[in-house]
């Protein structure tokens, strides 16, 4: 596969799945733009080492989004594609959790989502371009004391569902990954949470998994990298599954 | 040089050729079953609803060119006509050839493979397993069944480091759809988000990467169908 110069801003990429996926792409040819929400000693030293543009900003503040992706549009003067693969997650309860941190997981994960999509699409339209956007399995099947990350991820699926429908026509390719338990810095914070070792968290999901692990970034990075090939296509609206064979239900 | 195995049924025409071309251009070894002969290192003219031949042929293969790594179940035959049009004789074959042929690759490569404890085994099934379509109802439901078998199958070989999952295509262009049928037609075509059928080549990319870098998935259905089931 070649994506040799083609133009990728991904969000949430100073570490974890994001990082991973900026490497790959970085792999197969891409000029990469990466957004995180500040630009932190790490964030300037990824870009330093993938030799990519830095376009920070925090996706939860939807008016500052116009700014980054014209920011890309001013480096690159381009855009071949989007990958919204920040999230933010907060866990409790239900009756505990307040308005404020509620609308920060949705505005952060499904709003921030939107409003990057819809102020890159007139760029997207004009390279035929691609949307990957990251949920999660928890999107399909809830999760107690996550209701709003749970919600915001079942309406990234949603979302892309409906912008499947309505991009393809355009020759826009939208598509979804629902990954399930990946290996990431988030595990390092359920292990504090649970009041564990990190290898005590990794055995606790590897028994819900049959493939009996947890998932690795690069795992997660090859599916966009699979999505993003310029001989694929067909896959319009799509959500893959990445996730082990824990959850078999379809998205 | 890999020296790979891939075993692919059906793959003397359409999406099968395809596949077998794209794990040949990759340094594979590819051998077919197929009811005619195929253009691959190792071809096998036999039918996939026979056990007995299918069971042999893989064994021969793995004589011939060594471990199989990769299982690709995709023969097949399509037909559409009404629910009181479909004889006995048509729903059993149908069911003969896409379940049952399915089961009999997995019958026959699984044992091997847990052995080995590695290996893929992947399903072409259908978006008409998924969604559904009119005037395809033994098709859909022999299509249909593939997806229940591949999800139970990769639960119980997950514990031996084996990954099943199916790719489900949308309509494809293949020999399989007639010049003349109606997936050809622009009133058919425009239903589609795409507005064109799928390219054998995007089918045999998805069956590509399950295959070999997929190694997360398991159980999954992967279905590049133009937006005809989203």
């Amino acid at each position: 596969m070649n994506l040799k110069d083609k133009v990728v801003i991904i969000s949430g990429a100073r570490q974890g799945m994001g990082l991973a996926i900026a490497k790959r792409l970085k792999k197969e040819g891409a000029l990469l733009a990466l957004n995180d929400r500040v630009l932190d000693d790490k964030l300037k030293e990824v870009c330093q080492e993938l030799n990519a543009f830095a376009a920070p900003g925090d996706l939860s503040d939807l008016k500052a989004i116009p700014a980054i992706v014209k920011s890309v549009i001013e480096k690159y003067g381009k855009i071949d594609a989007v990958v919204a693969q920040h999230a933010y997650i907060n866990m409790g309860k239900f009756e505990e959790q307040s308005n404020e941190e509620w609308w920060k997981v949705v505005n952060t994960n499904l709003l921030g989502t939107y409003v990057l999509i819809r102020e890159s699409i007139e760029h997207l339209k004009k390279t035929k371009g691609k949307v990957v956007v990251t949920s999660s399995y928890w999107g399909l099947t809830g999760w107690p004391e996550a209701s709003a990350y749970a919600s915001s991820k079942a309406g990234l699926i949603s979302l892309v569902k409906s912008l499947g429908r309505e991009l393809a026509p355009l020759g826009i390719n939208v598509n979804g990954i629902a990954p399930g338990v990946i290996n990431t810095p988030q595990l390092e914070v359920d292990a504090q949470n649970l009041n564990m070792s990190l290898a005590q968290v990794l055995e606790m999901y590897a028994k819900n998994i049959p493939l009996a692990r947890v998932g690795t970034s690069d795992e997660i990075a090859s599916v966009v990298a699979f999505l993003l090939d310029p001989e694929q296509n067909a896959m319009v609206g799509q959500i893959v599954n990445a996730n082990g064979g824990e959850i078999r239900s379809r998205a | 040089m890999s020296t790979k195995v891939a075993l692919v049924t059906g793959a003397a025409s359409g999406i099968g050729a395809a596949i077998a071309t794209r794990f040949k251009q990759n340094g594979w070894q590819v051998a077919s079953i197929d009811k005619n002969k195929s253009n691959t290192d190792f071809s096998i003219e036999a039918d996939v609803s026979d056990f007995k031949s299918i069971n042999d042929a893989v064994l021969k293969i793995e004589k011939e060119l060594g471990p199989i790594e990769a299982a690709i179940s995709n023969a097949g035959h399509y037909e559409m006509r009404s629910i009181t049009d479909v004889s006995d004789e048509s729903l059993i074959k149908m069911f003969a050839v896409h379940l049952g042929g399915f089961r009999n690759i997995a019958l026959s490569v699984l044992p091997l493979m847990r052995a080995r404890k590695n290996g893929s085994l992947i399903c072409i099934t259908s978006e008409l397993g998924i969604g559904g379509g009119e005037f395809v109802s033994h098709y859909s439901a022999a299509k249909g069944a593939q997806i229940g078998l591949v999800k139970t199958l990769s639960l119980e070989y997950a514990p031996f480091n084996i990954r099943v999952n199916a790719v489900a295509p949308g309509p494809t262009d293949t020999p399989l759809i007639p010049l003349d049928s109606p997936e050809r037609q622009p009133e058919f075509l425009n239903t589609l988000p795409l507005k064109r059928l799928v390219k054998p080549e995007e089918i045999s990319q998805t069956v590509w990467f399950l295959a070999n870098e997929g190694t997360f998935f398991s159980g999954e259905i992967i279905s590049p169908n133009a937006g005809a089931v989203i």
